[in-house]
């Protein structure tokens, strides 16, 4: 087992021997010193270049030069991801109490609302509300889209200053649309110019689609004409389907009127 | 072993936990309040969800924005913490449900998030926002309880 010099006690040289009997032995005005500061030295010394490359390599904007803040960094990041990954104070203890305390919580707030429900009465929500199905019960929360019925657009048709724009796609606009409907895919980004200014000969201007996908592009079409700044901008409801149900004025092929006459050969699907 | 012992600096963890509980807890608060106080438009905009009936509907608008003040009560005050966390994240969780079956059909309605304290309509916007809001309570509930115990 090796001894320390000073257990040695010889092959020390004279310094150190007065420092051990300074150590055993204190004298008045005489302290021993602390050996601590080789110590702390040690702990400062820079990241040796081995575990600076599995720093960097383990978080690219770790730097060697800026040790103690970009370990701090990586540091926090590693435990962040640690703590969210695999939490090691996660367990099916901890989940079932949360749980029970979750359901107490919750059963409080059902038991508070009920007894707030029998004193002030349940709300009822308008039968409009209620209706079912897709584009056929509109709610009119967005600011640039009205709707029209199909009662209410039935008669428009035979209207010149209403003009019906058709956001579906060429064939289907081809296999049958409104009677005397324009045609503006939706799905092509931007409206045309051509089409808008014609479209600004008319007093009222009705988006029709279909009910589902159609439906959207038949609202983003409306509001991209009112940005273009037509004053009267509606959505059909029910849309081309809900017209042929209530035997509206329909034709085929494609779009004599419009700008661009052939559009099912010039658009492309995005 | 404890997870604040593994922070660099135990005061980033307890200044986390402790804002994003408040977070969680005010944006609560702050759904909560308007449709206590009138659950009518609530109602209107659960039934436009077109989830459920008109009569739940109304139960419902008069049951939820309890549940919620109940449960930001409970993140504020730290009783009962893990659990108001995870009410929290499983209330998140259904909104979030609704408002992605209402993009998918593409219902276009407001989002009734805030009862009539605000008005929004449903989009992505509010998708985004719920995560986040689950993503804060995940970590209320994965953080060592901070600031109510010793």
């Amino acid at each position: 087992m090796r001894k320390s010099c000073a257990q040695r006690g010889q092959g020390a040289s004279r310094h150190m021997q007065a420092s051990i009997r300074r150590t055993r032995n204190p004298t008045p005005g005489h302290t021993a010193k602390r050996r601590t500061r080789p110590y702390t030295a040690q702990r400062r010394q820079p990241l040796s270049p081995q575990s600076a490359a599995q720093l960097s390599q383990a978080f690219p904007s770790f730097r060697p030069g800026q040790a103690p803040g970009a370990l701090r960094f990586a540091a926090s990041y590693a435990i962040l991801v640690r703590i969210v990954s695999k939490p090691r104070s996660v367990t099916w203890g901890y989940l079932r109490q949360a749980g029970l305390e979750s359901a107490g919580l919750l059963g409080l707030g059902l038991v508070l609302g009920l007894v707030l429900g029998v004193v002030r009465g349940i709300p009822e929500p308008s039968a409009q509300a209620q209706a079912d199905g897709m584009c056929t019960a509109p709610v009119p929360q967005s600011e640039s889209v009205s709707w029209i019925s199909q009662p209410e657009a039935r008669p428009l048709i035979e209207d010149p200053n209403v003009a019906f724009v058709d956001a579906r796609q060429g064939l289907d606009y081809e296999a049958g649309h409104i009677a005397g409907a324009l045609h503006a895919p939706a799905y092509v980004g931007s409206v045309d110019p051509e089409l808008v200014r014609l479209l600004r000969t008319a007093r009222s201007v009705v988006v029709y689609g279909d009910r589902e996908l159609e439906c959207k592009r038949s609202r983003s079409l409306a509001k991209a004409l009112s940005r273009q700044g037509l004053a009267d901008v509606r959505v059909l409801e029910q849309g081309f389907p809900g017209w042929m149900e209530q035997n509206g004025p329909a034709e085929a092929g494609p779009c004599n009127l419009c700008p661009t006459p052939s559009v099912s050969q010039t658009e492309s699907r995005p | 072993m404890n997870t604040a012992s593994l922070w660099p600096s135990p005061r980033v963890g307890t200044a986390l936990a402790l804002a994003l509980r408040y977070g969680v807890a005010g944006v609560l608060l702050f759904a909560a309040l308007p449709k206590i106080l009138e659950p009518g438009p609530f109602a209107e905009s659960i039934a436009n969800y077109q989830l459920i009936s008109g009569k739940l509907a109304g139960l419902a608008a008069v049951l939820v924005p309890m549940m919620e003040f109940v449960l930001a009560l409970g993140l504020i005050t730290g009783v009962a913490l893990r659990g108001a966390a995870l009410g929290s994240l499983g209330l998140l969780f259904v909104f979030t449900v609704a408002i992605a079956q209402a993009l998918i059909r593409d219902i276009n309605i407001d989002c009734g998030c805030f009862g009539s304290a605000a008005e929004s309509e449903v989009g992505w916007q509010s998708l985004v926002r719920n995560a986040l809001l689950m993503g804060a309570c995940m970590l209320v509930l994965l953080l060592p309880r901070q600031g109510t115990e010793p």
